[in-house]
Parts: C-alpha cells; sequence; structure tokens
C-alpha cells in the first residue's frame, strides 16, 4: 500500500470571503445573491427561475454540515440555475436501503457512513460512475478522478455485477485514527507522546501518579462498538506487517483464524495489548466508562477527567461547541509494539482507517448528471482544501496544501498522521464474508467489551474463533456459492 | 369546518362493548425470567449466578403480570423439562400466558425424514408434560429465519397445528431494513409473501426498532417503522391474519435507550393505528450488558432489580389493556396520514414511503397541527373508528391540536392513551389535543 503524500498548500478561502448582508429569521442572503436557508436545507441563487433542484442526503454527524453547506454555496454560485436541498441525518446509513429499494424518498446524492452499498449495486439500484471516474476536475492538465484517488479506494468502488465492472460508489471522507490527547496537559505535566507501547504504559502509570488518579490516562466510549478496533486493528497490522493482515481478508480458508500462525496471531498479540491498558483492574479507564457513549466520553476527555481517548479526525469538530478556546486537542499515532513489524529495520506506521464512508447517486435519482457534475465539482482542489480545513479531515485523493495557517493543530497532526502512514481499511469481496459468514471477529462480534469486563482472554477468544471457523468453513464455502 | 347529517343515514347505537372485559390485547416480550439471576459486581460485570427462590421467582412473574404483560417469554435459549414447568406454574398463578423454548420439539416438527404420524408422535410425547398446561401459549420455533428455512418452518407448522390447533407456532421474521444476504431474496415483499404462501398466513410477526437518539437529546423514530407495519398489514389483508411487531424498551447499537413514556407511547400509538394484534418488547429481563451490540440493560437489570422504565413501560401497557376490548372489537382497515400546519416542510420522509388515500366518507375535513397517523377501522356493527397517534417526535414539547369534522356525527365517544374522555360535538367536529406520544380513538355514532 502505497503512502499517501500531502503538501500543505495555501487555502484561498473564498467563501468566508463573501460577508453576509441579509438575516432574516433562519434565511440568509449573501452579498453575491446566494440564499441560505435553515442553515442549509435549501441553497439557491435570489434571482434564479425555477431551477433545477439537487437533492443531497447526507450523514450529518462527526463532520457536521458546514463542508456540504459551503460547497453547494459554491456549486450555486457557479450554476444559478441549481436549487440544492440538504437533509442531514445522522442516521443515514440505517434508512439508505429502504430508500433504494422502495424508491421512495429518493435524494439523487447519498452521503452515508459505511454500509454495504454493493448489495444495491447488484440490484441495479446505482448509477455507475465510471463516465465521471474518467473526468479531470481541474482541467485537462490534472488528474482524472480515477487517477487522483487513493488506490485501495478506486478497488473499494468497483465492483463486478450483472451489468459488467462499473464504478458504482464515491470516496466521501478518509479516516485518520489514533490517539487524542490533551497537549496543554501534556505540556504542562512534562508528559512526553509515547511511540512505543511500553512507552505508553510508563505515561499511563505516570499521569495517574502525577494526578494522584483525578486524570485517568483514558476515557473511552464502552456503549459504542468500534472504536476501540481502531487500535486494535492498529496493532495487528503492526503485528504481522500489512500484507499478512489483507491475506486476512481473502477469506482462503479456516487458518486465517489460526492463532498459532499469521496473519490470526497478529489478532491475539493485538488484543493481548489492548488487555494491558483497557481492563477494568488497570485503573486506566474513567470510571463507568464502560456505560458512557462516545459523545459522554469525549467530554470526559475534553473536562479533563483523561489525558487521551481512541478517536479519529472528526473528533475536533464533533466536539466543536463543547471544547473551551484554550483546549489543545492532539493526535498521535497508536504506539509501536514492542515487536512491531519493520522494513528496513524500522517498523511501519499504520493508519487504520476505517470502514470507508462514499457516496452514491440511486439509478432512479431524478438529476443523475446533475449529481455527478456535483460529485465532480467536490474532488476539485480547491473543494478538497475546503473539506479539510472545515472537517480536519482528508479525503482520499491527491492535493495538496501549501499554506497551514488556516488548519488547526488538530489538523495538522491528523495530515501528519496520514502522510506518515500506510493507510488501509478493511475491504473484501470474497463470497464467503459478502454474505456474511465469515467475519473479522466471530462468535457474536469483536471482543473489546469482553476483554475489558475481564470476561473472556485474548487466547480464548481466538481460539474459539478458530474453532468456530473450523467447524463452519466448509458450510459457509457452500451456503455462500 | 363542519359535517353534514343526511337524514337518511341510520342511526346508530352506542356500543355494547365499552365497558366490557372478554377480550386481551397480546403483550409479549423477548426474553423472560432466566433460570438464575446474575450477581454483578461495582463495573456491572457477572461475577456469578444465584438461583432464584420460589418467592423471589413468583415475584418476578408478578411484576410481568403487573406491567401488563399478557405473555411471558422465556429466556434466551430452549429451556429443561423443569424449567418449562416452572414458567408455566408461575404465569398460571399470576393469571399470565407463556411461551415455551423446547428445542428437542422443534427439531423433531421439521424433521422431515421423519413421517407426519411420527413426527407427530414423538411431539406429542415431548410435550406432554406441557401441552395441557392452562398457561401455555405456543412454542416459540425460530427468530428472523431466511427464506430458505421456510420450507421446513411449512412441515412443522402444518404438523403443529394438526396437534395444537389453538397455540401459537410462533416465529418472528426479519424487518425491512434486512440485507439480501439476511432475507435469501432480494426482495422483503418476497420474503414476507413467500411466508404467508409457505407458512402461514395466520400471523405475521416481524421486529424493527423504531428509536434513536434526535439532535438535542430527544428521540425520534426510523423514517421506515411505519413502512414495515403498512408491507405487513399487505400481506395479512387477504387471509385477515394477525400482524405482531415487537417494540423497544432498551438501547443498543444506535438505537435509544428510552427514557420517557413518551417513547414507549408513540411507539404503541403507531402500532395501534395500523390495527397491530400483538406486541412484544425488547427486551424484559436484560440479556446482557455491551457486547457486540452495546446493549443497555432492559426492564429489569441482569440482577433481577426494575429499572426506571418498568413504571414508564407499565403505564403505557396499562393504557392499551385499559381499551382493549374496544380496540378488538374494530376490525382494522387503512391508514390515512395528516401532514401538520406547523410541518414546514410540507412532507414526512415517514410518510412518504406509504401507500395511503387520505379521504374517507365519514370525514368532511380534517386539521391537525403536527404529523398525524390515522388508523382507519370498523367494528361488526359497522361503526366507524378512527385511532389519531401523534406521529411528531416522541419527545415534542409540541401539543398536537387535532381538529376532525364528521359526517352524521352527532356523538363521539373518545378514548385519549386508553381512558375515556369527553369531547363536544358541534356540527360534527371535535377537537382534543394530543402531547408528543399520545394516541386517541374516537369512535363517530349518529344517535
Amino acid at each position: 500500500m502505497r503512502k499517501i503524500s500531502i503538501l500543505l498548500v495555501f487555502v484561498l478561502c473564498l467563501l468566508t470571503a463573501v460577508g453576509l448582508i441579509g438575516c432574516t429569521g433562519p434565511t440568509q442572503v449573501s452579498e453575491d445573491g446566494i440564499v441560505v436557508e435553515n442553515e442549509g436545507d435549501a441553497i439557491y441563487y435570489k434571482d434564479a427561475v425555477s431551477p433545477t433542484v439537487l437533492k443531497i442526503a447526507f450523514t450529518e454527524a462527526g463532520f457536521g454540515r458546514e463542508w456540504i453547506v459551503e460547497m453547494s454555496k459554491q456549486f450555486v454560485r457557479e450554476n444559478h440555475d441549481v436549487r440544492v436541498e440538504l437533509e442531514g441525518d445522522p442516521t443515514l446509513a440505517n434508512s439508505l436501503f429502504t430508500k433504494l429499494d422502495s424508491g421512495k424518498n429518493l435524494a439523487d446524492i447519498f452521503v452515508p457512513l459505511n454500509s454495504a452499498w454493493e448489495t444495491y449495486a447488484y440490484k441495479g439500484k446505482l448509477e455507475p460512475l465510471d463516465e465521471l471516474f474518467a473526468q479531470k476536475p481541474d482541467g485537462e492538465d490534472g488528474l482524472t478522478v480515477a487517477e487522483s484517488m487513493d488506490e485501495v479506494y478506486r478497488e473499494y468502488c468497483s465492483l463486478s455485477t450483472k451489468d459488467g465492472t462499473h464504478y458504482y460508489a464515491f470516496p466521501w471522507n478518509t479516516t485518520v485514527t489514533g490517539i487524542v490527547y490533551n497537549k496543554k496537559m501534556f505540556r504542562e505535566n512534562g508528559w512526553e507522546v509515547p511511540t512505543t507501547t511500553a512507552e505508553l504504559k510508563t505515561l499511563c502509570d505516570r499521569i495517574l501518579a502525577d494526578t494522584d488518579g483525578a486524570v485517568k490516562p483514558f476515557a473511552y466510549p464502552g456503549k459504542i462498538g468500534g472504536y476501540f478496533d481502531y487500535i486494535g486493528t492498529t496493532w495487528w497490522m503492526q503485528a504481522v506487517g500489512l500484507e499478512s493482515y489483507q491475506s486476512f481478508w481473502d477469506f482462503e480458508n479456516a487458518e486465517i483464524y489460526d492463532p498459532s500462525q499469521a496473519p490470526a496471531s497478529g489478532k491475539q498479540v493485538a488484543l493481548e495489548e489492548f488487555e494491558k491498558f483497557f481492563k477494568l483492574e488497570t485503573g486506566y479507564g474513567v470510571s463507568g466508562s464502560m456505560s458512557k457513549d462516545h459523545t459522554t466520553a469525549q467530554m470526559d476527555f475534553i473536562r479533563g477527567e483523561a489525558a487521551m481517548i481512541v478517536n479519529a479526525n472528526w473528533m475536533e469538530t464533533e466536539m466543536k461547541t463543547s471544547t473551551p478556546e484554550d483546549f489543545e486537542m492532539g493526535m498521535m499515532p497508536v504506539p509501536f509494539l514492542e515487536n512491531a513489524y519493520t522494513e528496513n529495520g524500522e517498523p511501519v506506521q499504520y493508519n487504520y482507517t476505517t470502514a470507508p464512508d462514499y457516496m452514491i447517486i440511486p439509478a432512479e435519482a431524478a438529476q443523475k448528471e446533475l449529481a455527478k457534475e456535483f460529485l465532480l465539482f467536490s474532488v476539485r482542489a480547491d473543494m478538497l482544501q475546503l473539506y479539510t480545513r472545515l472537517t480536519g479531515s482528508p479525503r482520499p485523493f491527491q492535493y495538496t496544501i501549501e499554506d497551514d495557517a488556516n488548519l488547526t493543530e488538530f489538523t495538522k497532526d491528523i495530515l501528519k498522521i496520514r502522510e506518515e502512514s500506510v493507510c488501509y481499511f478493511d475491504f473484501s469481496r470474497a463470497d464467503i464474508y459478502m454474505k456474511g459468514y465469515a467475519k473479522k471477529y466471530l462468535n457474536g462480534g469483536d471482543p473489546y467489551s469482553a476483554l475489558v469486563r475481564g470476561e473472556v482472554t485474548p487466547s480464548r477468544f481466538c481460539n474459539l474463533e478458530y474453532a468456530e471457523a473450523d467447524k463452519q468453513w466448509t458450510t459457509w464455502v457452500q451456503s455462500s456459492q | 369546518m363542519t359535517g353534514t347529517i343526511d337524514p337518511t343515514a341510520p342511526k346508530e347505537t352506542i356500543p355494547e362493548y365499552l365497558d366490557a372485559d372478554e377480550k386481551l390485547f397480546n403483550i409479549g416480550m423477548w426474553v423472560g425470567i432466566p433460570a438464575q439471576r446474575s450477581v454483578l459486581d461495582e463495573y456491572d460485570r457477572v461475577t456469578g449466578y444465584e438461583t432464584w427462590t420460589e418467592e423471589e421467582y413468583l415475584e418476578q412473574y408478578q411484576w410481568i403480570a403487573d406491567a401488563g404483560f399478557t405473555i411471558a417469554a422465556p429466556p434466551l435459549g430452549t429451556s429443561s423439562p423443569d424449567y418449562i414447568l416452572r414458567m408455566l406454574d408461575a404465569a398460571e398463578k399470576v393469571g399470565i400466558q407463556q411461551i415455551i423454548w423446547d428445542e428437542n420439539v422443534n427439531t423433531i416438527l421439521m424433521n422431515s425424514s421423519l413421517s407426519d404420524d411420527d413426527a407427530m408422535a414423538q411431539v406429542r410425547r415431548a410435550m406432554v408434560s406441557y401441552s395441557d398446561h392452562p398457561a401455555f401459549f405456543g412454542n416459540m420455533i425460530t427468530d428472523e429465519p431466511q427464506m430458505r428455512e421456510y420450507e421446513a418452518l411449512a412441515l412443522g407448522e402444518k404438523r403443529y397445528k394438526e396437534l395444537f390447533p389453538d397455540k401459537m407456532y410462533y416465529l418472528n421474521l426479519f424487518p425491512v431494513v434486512a440485507t439480501s444476504d439476511q432475507l435469501g431474496t432480494d426482495s422483503y415483499d418476497t420474503y414476507l409473501q413467500t411466508y404467508v404462501d409457505m407458512v402461514t398466513s395466520d400471523y405475521l410477526c416481524y421486529d424493527h426498532y423504531p428509536l434513536l437518539p434526535d439532535t438535542g437529546g430527544g428521540s425520534r423514530l426510523v423514517d421506515d417503522f411505519l413502512y414495515n407495519m403498512e408491507l405487513a398489514q399487505k400481506h395479512m389483508a387477504e387471509s385477515k391474519g394477525e400482524v405482531w411487531t415487537f417494540l423497544q424498551s432498551m438501547g443498543y447499537s444506535i438505537k435509544k435507550d428510552p427514557n420517557c413514556e413518551e417513547d414507549f407511547r408513540a411507539q404503541v400509538g403507531a402500532a395501534l393505528a395500523y390495527g397491530l394484534r400483538g406486541i412484544q418488547w425488547f427486551c424484559y429481563y436484560s440479556p446482557n450488558y455491551g457486547g457486540a451490540e452495546n446493549f443497555t440493560p432492559a426492564i429489569i437489570t441482569l440482577d433481577g432489580k426494575k429499572t426506571e422504565k418498568y413504571e414508564m413501560l407499565r403505564t403505557v401497557n396499562q393504557e392499551i389493556l385499559a381499551f382493549d376490548d374496544v380496540y378488538l372489537n374494530f376490525e382494522w382497515q387503512r391508514v390515512m396520514t395528516q401532514i401538520g400546519k406547523e410541518n414546514t416542510k410540507g412532507e414526512n420522509a415517514a410518510f412518504n414511503y406509504l401507500t395511503v388515500t387520505n379521504e374517507h366518507e365519514r370525514i368532511a375535513g380534517l386539521e391537525c397541527d403536527y404529523d398525524t397517523v390515522i388508523g382507519v377501522f370498523q367494528d361488526a356493527s359497522a361503526r366507524d373508528g378512527f385511532l389519531f397517534a401523534n406521529y411528531d417526535a416522541p419527545t415534542s414539547e409540541n401539543q398536537n391540536k387535532v381538529s376532525v369534522a364528521f359526517h352524521n356525527c352527532t356523538q363521539v365517544i373518545a378514548y385519549q392513551n386508553g381512558k375515556r374522555i369527553t369531547l363536544s360535538v358541534e356540527d360534527g367536529r371535535v377537537e382534543f389535543t394530543m402531547e408528543a406520544g399520545d394516541w386517541a380513538f374516537l369512535i363517530p355514532l349518529n344517535v
């Protein structure tokens, strides 16, 4: 997997330069006549007559809505005959497939969090995007969409269906995961950012000692699945290397779950490392974290009850309204295991980008061509820069930001981790996986909560997984054909 | 907005069943009382198990009955013969029914290598200790089957119904949001229709958990909550079979843990508007905490204590039972929807999924301040009934004022959240106000 390089270049803040001259209730009109109703529910040019309506339903979660509002404003600014209507829904991924299946409540563009879009491509419910992938958003001298895109996303967006092999999905965001930490607290206490798990362990003990236990090393949202896996999967990749980790996702046989050999040996190593920091008895976690959701746990961190929290690049934006002005948020990469996989004698830094979020155009959308125009517009260099500036997050395309003056320190950390890491997310088209038989974690899902509670050990969990896979593999293969 | 009186319209009488106590709405659950309660440490971790004393066990069942449940479920998984009898005896003592999970029976029922006679003889023997028990309601067969399992389930149903025609061969289907891989078919319509064609047309039970956290700490219902009810009723239309569903009494994954009566009541209102004949709460006894699905405590904690939700659920269940004789004397016909005057968008995504006709010959005019679902019913004497369910967000602070004018209406019998209320009728028009989650049932009469 190649490393993605992002130079920091200047972001021309063209949108904030446009002052607001009118504000009546929830409707705002900019000097150049762009009307924004109710924080972006509708965006149109003030003198437009019967504009074409482009409906965009997006996940209004960690990244908020400013990015899509500002992008839509610019799109309308350049296309006075278009009215963009935005619908923010934090749980869009859950309702998306009913919309596609029923053909009701269809937007022209859906922007959900990760979910199995392939099912609907197979059913002919998604518009192929091949022509869009071949277009050059920055003019003839630039790269095509496909060329500009991270390789793993290009693979992910392509699917072979009865209609041939086509691109059906379009990358929205790419994630950077790691350990978010309180920079000011670290600085004031003389705590160093750890680079190895041994250093992390020492740091955790020191945090407790220096604060008499008033500050815990970690806040975490035990009620919400997924966050623990950011650190767990990174350690898994560190333990066996990316090539071996990727071989797990080929799902070739039950031995991929055998903890006595790679890749599953790496899983066991990762879970053992996880246990050292998050088992309740360690005392490293804020009390009651197992019953907290992400917002509550993040508030524990913001309030200074913990020095660190395993999280991702959306956290700063997500917590913007609750974060004190003098709070300094940073992100460190996941520290290296003692025996981390090396290349040329150096441990390889991995960034687990988690399951990908994407954009799709329904085959039955009313404005498919206009939707494609918007997607192309969204990956123009200035729009990519705008996106990163507003969300603190990269998109998986090649673009540069020369001047980081408009970026927060947190965003700079994010971009640095992405630049210095080998990025990867879980992804498989193996039938046995697509049909829901073989999974990343067997026997009821990931083991993190059970490990925290001490209800299972890493070796027992891995052994049970292997036993289950070994017992069921033939049936799974037959059932998934 | 007024109604007219057609002098030739037939006069109607006050229904005779208003004060009856003969019918019982089905209120069930997922996860009943386990054989042992968990012992928890300060972190709510399970450190061991304790056997209930007889007194404690009976108290658990009394709580179930007091909370308005009419059917107790077994704990997760199959039960031993001794435990089956313990559940049934406890259920009988508190006056409710009990579903049994007996995998031995299920295996025989669906064994295609056995002749029907052999299978039925074996099942009869396997169930001899409990099949005549007065509290025995039926057998739990399976949960969320793939379509490929229908053939075996159909075989089991045929045998079971021949043996126990009055007992429930109970199984629960996937919701509309299930994937093709889960369903075993590309189409949810096909999944339901094939169930009706192959397994049974007596009833259709499914689970679709609707409660989501809304921005600002409130709650909202998933957009396709009503749509799933519509699809279920569509497939029961021909056979007039019953639709049952599960409603949500705990949080998991991204789903909200209900924390007010309105969260419970709003789900019930929608289910009643859609004429459902059974609701079941997921879950009653906590199956576990956390885990891959991040379960919150249900109504009863893992160590057998009432949560705060117990009283909320009890209130809402009792509202149904206070009204169930009236409700069950009506037959559901269809649903209408009304966009509220205060809805500035002019549409409701939940309503967009539905195929409805928003007219009724009895209704001269209808206005609501907030979005409302109206179930249309008729009783055996052709009296009309309308169940109004407030479909504003369950935690909304808005008051939904409803004005409805009926033709041929001189009197309206009305219930709000199960309680009889008095509404004055002027030129066929009545007005009433619903809080978030409220529901009201109106019977316009020409007396």
